[in-house]
């Protein structure tokens, strides 16, 4: 029996870090989705189903924490781990990352290598495979 | 010791009293013997005897009565004028023992007095130099560049400095004899609450940072020490209450934070950039060679941005120092511009933006030609920004009346546009406009500073003009010449240091 390819929404304003995460992610067996604000990821989580979601903090009309805050309060999407990317020069404090499911913070500049690794260790504690 | 007349007197009275006696018991004897007998002579001298007694003892009478008047003339005077003195009496004045021991007793009594009038004066000194302390206290206190408040065991402000009245939206008179507390005088519950913490036993002081909104509505942040004054460390006496004004410190740090946090974001995100793709481009051999010439391409380009946003930020703080060298000469703008033109092409292209150049012939300006260059690059790196896909960049200076200093260079776009309530906020760091619904690329620094190139560093003026959804117009005004003291300027520029932008 084929186990469905796991999906990973990615946002981020950067259309550069965009596009190798993505590559990186599709490349290795995910099913990506793409995002460029926090609004148009939100929108996307409305149309299709993820199994985890890698945003920016910093991005327009909606950041990184507002939407996975958002997501908690939904009944339906609040389980789906989130990674945060930050180029923040400080560590977010874990009260501004309350009623959220950011389940790994990964600092700019990263490596996608790394990402990928932290994404599958990810899905793999929730049993999710990539295909 | 010497004996008075009065005793002399009275000691010759029972002499004769002596005398009549006899004469009375000697006469009585004689009747008895012989009744018939009664010597005349016995009660003769009875008579004179008993009569010169009793004008002695009149006589005696007068002088003691006078000697009394003396004595007490004398003690009422004293009374009249408060003053201890003697009583003045003569040595064979009847009363003469009784002035004696009173003159002792008042000597005893003007010792005291003086010892009391001298502590007296002693006490006065030292009320006076209790009085100096405490308006000395009151005035360091009211001098103090910190709100001070100080409560008694009451709750009651007994003293508030200026400061302290100011915050607080009430005042004290020096002579108030009544006092309200401070629940019926402060509006601010952090306050009260610190006050009864203080008046509840805290042993040491209180310190707690606080943030209250001030009678003009202002938002202040304060550092306030509570401190509870004890008598012999028992009972509370006062609780003095000091308020420091950290807000400009919190804002100074939060704007500081604030800076840190864009400086970061701006050169974490290019490196993260090159990073992945170098990373991409190591661990995928089999890469196609246009994707790998595609990847250097954003290397490349990334690497550019990193080093743009770092010329920015130092060249935009050489500026706010004072410290930015700037050699102004006469410049040609077509020469000038050519290199500019250059380099914005390949952005442009890349979103298939049409730049167009309308230069008059032969114009000059008098600039620093690579800040000027800079800014011309600034604006029109902006304006491909903010250009939609297919739009238009158009870069003019028209020509110039020969009696006109001014030179004006003008960059419009056919982009956003940028509503006015921004207009202000474009020239400051760091801001950036939306391009629909995404924030477009850059630092927000690049207009930040070419507004400071331009009028702090040239004194020339950078406008704009804008209607949203149709295109923005910025216009440089820079002199053409010369000012007259530009000689001494130009010799006193200094080799330029950062300021790369190529």
């Amino acid at each position: 029996m084929n186990t469905p390819t796991p999906v990973i929404l990615v946002a981020d304003d950067e259309a550069h870090i965009l596009r190798i995460v993505s590559l990186k992610l599709s490349r290795a067996g995910f099913s990506v989705v793409s995002a460029y604000d926090g609004r148009t990821a939100w929108d996307q989580l409305q149309n299709q189903f993820v199994d985890l979601v890698i945003s920016d903090y910093q991005m327009p009309e909606m950041n990184g924490i507002e939407l996975a805050q958002r997501m908690y309060a939904d009944e339906r999407l609040a389980r789906i781990p989130v990674i945060l990317l930050t180029a923040k020069s400080f560590n977010l404090a874990r009260e501004d990352m309350a009623d959220t499911n950011i389940v790994a913070l990964v600092s700019k500049p990263f490596g996608p290598t790394e990402l990928l690794e932290a994404a599958k260790n990810i899905l793999r504690a929730v049993n999710v495979e990539a295909g | 010791m010497k004996m008075i007349l009065e005793e002399r007197i009275h000691r010759l009275l029972l002499a004769l009293y002596g005398v009549v006696a006899f004469l009375a018991v000697w006469g009585l004897w004689s009747r008895a013997a012989d009744p018939e007998r009664l010597p005349a002579g016995s009660w003769a001298a009875i008579g004179a005897v008993s009569a010169i007694g009793a004008i002695l003892e009149v006589l005696m009478r007068m002088r003691t009565r006078k000697a009394l008047k003396l004595m007490e003339t004398q003690i009422k005077k004293m009374s009249d004028e408060s003053q201890v003195g003697m009583v003045m009496v003569e040595d064979d004045q009847p009363v003469a023992n009784l002035a004696s021991i009173l003159n002792h007793y008042l000597t005893t009594l003007r010792t005291e007095l003086d010892e009391l009038s001298l502590q007296h004066r002693e006490l006065d000194l030292q009320i006076l130099a209790v009085d100096a302390e405490k308006q000395n206290t009151e005035a360091v206190i009211k001098s103090i560049s910190d709100a001070v408040m100080v409560l008694n065991a009451f709750g009651e402000p007994i003293l508030v400095n200026r400061l302290a009245e100011e915050l607080f939206g009430f005042t004290i008179e020096s002579d108030a004899k009544v006092y309200r507390t401070a629940d019926e005088l402060i509006a601010m519950p952090q306050i009260l609450e610190l006050i009864e913490q203080a008046r509840m036993g805290a042993a040491q002081p209180i310190r707690k940072e606080i943030r209250i909104v001030d009678p003009s509505g202002a938002d202040r942040c304060f550092k306030t020490t509570v401190c509870p004054v004890r008598v012999r460390g028992e009972a509370l006496w006062a609780i003095v209450m000091i308020l420091h004004d950290v807000t400009q410190e919190r804002e100074l740090a939060e704007m500081k934070n604030e800076f840190v946090n864009h400086v970061s974001h701006e050169l974490r995100t290019p490196l993260c950039s090159i990073k992945a793709y170098v990373q991409d481009l190591i661990e995928d051999e089999h890469k196609g060679a246009p994707e790998r010439t595609e990847f250097y391409r954003i290397i490349s380009n990334e690497a550019d941005r990193l080093q743009r946003f770092i010329d920015n930020i130092l060249n935009l703080s050489c500026i706010e120092s004072g410290l930015m060298p700037v050699c102004p000469v006469a410049i040609n703008l077509a020469d000038a511009l050519t290199e500019v033109i250059r380099l914005i092409q390949p952005s442009a292209q890349e979103k298939n933006i049409c730049v167009e150049v309308d230069l008059a012939e032969n114009l000059e300006v008098w600039a620093d030609i690579d800040l000027f260059r800079q800014v011309v690059l600034n604006l029109l790196s902006n304006a491909v920004k903010y250009t939609p896909n297919g739009g238009k960049v158009i870069l003019q200076a028209p020509p110039i009346n020969e009696e006109e200093n001014i030179c004006r260079i003008t960059v419009i776009d056919t982009g956003i546009g940028i509503a006015d309530h921004d207009r202000e906020l474009v020239f400051d760091k760091f801001y950036r406009a939306k391009s629909g619904s995404t924030m477009a690329g850059g630092s927000g620094l690049g207009l930040a500073l070419a507004k400071k190139i331009v009028e702090n560093l040239h004194g020339g003026k950078l406008h704009l003009e804008s209607c949203p959804g149709k295109g923005s117009i910025f216009t440089i005004e820079l002199p053409r010449r010369a000012p007259v003291d530009a000689g001494q300027k130009e010799a006193d520029t200094l080799v330029p240091a950062i300021r790369t932008e190529q």
